[in-house]
């Protein structure tokens, strides 16, 4: 079986951060004292995430072959990203 | 209304329907720093999901001096984290940025106050409906060798490859290399897209989180190909389910992993503000 299903108790802090850092309502800044202040941890943490990520892997792109690190940001027939309500 | 000092703010969890209830306390669900009781706080029809914090623990600048030390932000995140998923449960949740903390209970009522018809509609949106992740990853040196048994023109390289002298077998390994890499992408993006619709199917609405094709190997050597996260209503869970169940079957060399029922934090922005 190549399924694994994880229930939100046992999710990673890397999985809750990428929710409740990047996303959720955001409310009338003028009246919060520490909206502003979120980007600055998730700027911080991208920067810890990204330095402990170097650390523990090869920087080896994904097709194991050097012409793959020019490749376009989107793959071919991938639809744009979107929000669809 | 709980009156706190000025040393206090009160931490935002989300936005929630009203119950038609005064300000009331969540039943046994104290802070994210494990202290006073999450409170709703009724404005019209919604309730605002907060807790009065001591400024000098979660305030702006003990958030930012405090950011790096990991253990300490994961008992917050966990915290605020159990909240939303609590009231999720018992009448659906708006969730709210991490972080969030107002001044006062008026500046957070003034906030509501100020947005109120877009957080009912999104509210709304969301009635009935969990969030599920799904990341798909595959091996890519199986999709290669699959590839290349299938493409003819990669098929005559390598036969031609048998044969040739050091000089010409170079340039040739070198075009195979192009032609593989060029259809490896084509073929990783149409099965992207090709999950992608099949699981859209059962949900309400979708978001592209992250797009990589070019991550980190896992151990195993495969790599992601997709993370997305799903609106679905609860009663197309299990179809949702079976179809996310059948895709490394109908795939060799894919699997599928997915998380879930997450409140909806991803589907929390309205559609003005494009989730990332």
């Amino acid at each position: 079986m190549n399924n694994a299903w994880t229930s939100p108790k046992d999710a990673t802090l890397l999985d809750l951060l990428d929710r409740l850092l990047d996303r959720g309502v955001v409310l009338a800044g003028d009246l919060t004292i520490s909206v502003a202040d979120v980007d600055l941890i998730s700027l911080r943490l991208g920067v810890l995430l990204a330095s402990i990520e170097c650390m523990t892997t090869s920087p080896r792109n994904a097709l194991g072959d050097p012409a793959a690190a020019h490749q376009s940001e989107l793959p071919i027939g991938w639809p744009a990203p979107r929000e669809i309500a | 209304m709980t009156q706190v000092g000025e040393s206090h703010g009160w931490y935002l969890y989300g936005i929630a329907p009203g119950d038609g209830a005064g300000e009331t306390e969540i039943a046994e669900q104290p802070g994210l720093d494990g202290s006073a009781p999450v409170r709703a706080i009724p404005l019209d029809r919604l309730a605002a999901i907060a807790s009065p914090v001591p400024l000098a623990e979660l305030g702006p600048p003990a958030i930012r001096a405090r950011a790096g030390d990991l253990d300490w932000l994961e008992t917050m995140v966990r915290g605020h984290a159990r909240v939303v998923e609590a009231v999720h449960r018992q009448r659906g949740i708006l969730p709210a940025k991490f972080g969030t903390v107002f001044p006062s209970a008026a500046a957070l009522r003034a906030a509501l106050e100020q947005d109120k018809t877009r957080f009912r509609a999104q509210l709304d949106r969301l009635a009935g409906c969990d969030e599920w992740g799904i990341r798909l990853c595959i091996d890519p040196a199986m999709l290669r060798t699959r590839l290349t048994s299938a493409d003819s023109s990669l098929q005559e390289l390598e036969h031609e490859l048998e044969t040739a002298g050091p000089g010409k077998s170079y340039l040739l390994r070198r075009r195979r290399e192009a032609l593989l890499a060029t259809s490896l992408e084509r073929a990783l993006g149409e099965l992207a897209a090709r999950c992608f619709e099949c699981l859209a199917r059962h949900s309400a609405a979708q978001v592209q989180t992250v797009l990589s094709l070019r991550g980190a190997p896992g151990p195993d050597g495969e790599v992601e190909l997709l993370r997305t996260a799903f609106l679905v209503q609860r009663d197309q869970a299990p179809a949702f389910h079976a179809t996310a169940a059948r895709l490394p079957q109908k795939q060799q060399a894919l699997t599928c992993a997915c998380s879930g029922p997450w409140p909806p934090y991803s589907f929390a922005a309205s559609e003005t503000e494009q989730p990332r």
